[in-house]
């Protein structure tokens, strides 16, 4: 007998998203990547030739009160910027984003260089194959937007992008902040039938 | 192994520490019973021409349950509920 059974009622059940028969589930996670793990898992992503390896370096530190510093050593920038995370918000399709705002580290000049670094889309494409999307419709349902200010991180494309979809109604976020030197991400699944997929405030 | 994976395991999970999950699953009657049926009545994959008999990965003197099952007339197992409903507590936490 396999556990695939299970697995494949389920999924069928979620992609249908027919929760009857589990209406009103409700798990709560809670999420914290320590810096050394963290590290570790942009370290494998940046040595895969067929991930990050346009990046020499990307290493978080000093993640505390909502902000981190994030060395990266890439062919088009090699600097240390702090950086801020900030409430998760929506944009105008109701897509839960969340923004990263650079505060230190990136000059008036570069931030313009940026933001036409995003629009071409060069080599920060590479993000998505770290996170193993397709390349059909890029710019459609693009997960992340890089102006010379911020990058902002389209939470429901990205889940998209995984064939996730089935699980952006059931989503509801919580929270991704930076505390005790570790980013801590919070977000709930609940089953609730024919409920919107706005997160609640917090 | 992914070598993300691989250093989780091999770490017993000590780079998640403070990670929970908590919550609740009521499961209805209805829904227990469906994935009993799936799981009284699933049938084994179709085997090709040539290709020996896969064993059991439990070992040879494993019974195949499937197999047993199977080869019944009837077998009828029905899980009741009083409320028509089993709620699955979860607690998991790494500290």
């Amino acid at each position: 007998m396999s556990a695939d059974i299970l697995k494949d009622y389920f999924l069928e059940k979620l992609e249908k998203s027919d929760l009857s028969g589990f209406e009103g589930a409700s798990l709560s996670f809670h999420i914290p990547l320590q810096e050394d793990f963290l590290n570790f898992v942009l370290e494998t992503m940046i040595t895969d030739p067929e991930r990050m390896d346009d990046f020499k370096e990307i290493h978080f530190s000093e993640m505390n009160n909502d902000e981190f510093r994030v060395k990266i050593d890439h062919s088009m920038i090699d600097r240390e910027i702090r950086c801020k995370i900030h409430d998760i918000e929506y944009n105008s399709h109701a897509d839960r984003i969340v923004r990263i705002e650079f505060l230190e580290g990136i000059k008036f000049y570069e931030k313009a260089l940026l933001t036409i670094f995003g629009k071409a889309k060069s080599s920060w494409s590479i993000f998505k194959h770290a996170l193993k999307s397709d390349d059909d419709n890029e710019e459609g349902d693009a997960f992340w937007k890089l102006s010379g200010s911020s990058v902002k991180i389209n939470l429901d494309a990205l889940l998209r992008k995984q064939e996730l979809d089935f699980l952006i109604p059931l989503m509801k976020w919580k929270g991704i902040i930076t505390k005790n030197n570790s980013i801590i991400i919070d977000f709930e699944l609940k089953a609730e039938q024919n409920e919107s997929n706005y997160p609640t405030n917090n | 192994m992914n070598p993300i994976i691989r250093r989780i395991t091999k770490n017993r999970l000590n780079d998640l520490k403070g990670l929970s999950i908590e919550g609740e699953i009521p499961v209805s009657e209805e829904m227990l019973n469906e994935v009993l049926q799936l799981f009284l009545h699933q049938k084994k994959k179709p085997q090709k021409t040539g290709e020996p008999e896969a064993s059991s990965s439990s070992g040879e003197d494993s019974p195949d349950i499937g197999q047993i099952l199977g080869s019944l007339d009837e077998n009828i197992v029905k899980i009741e509920l009083k409320e028509k409903q089993a709620v699955l507590k979860v607690t998991v936490r790494k500290y």
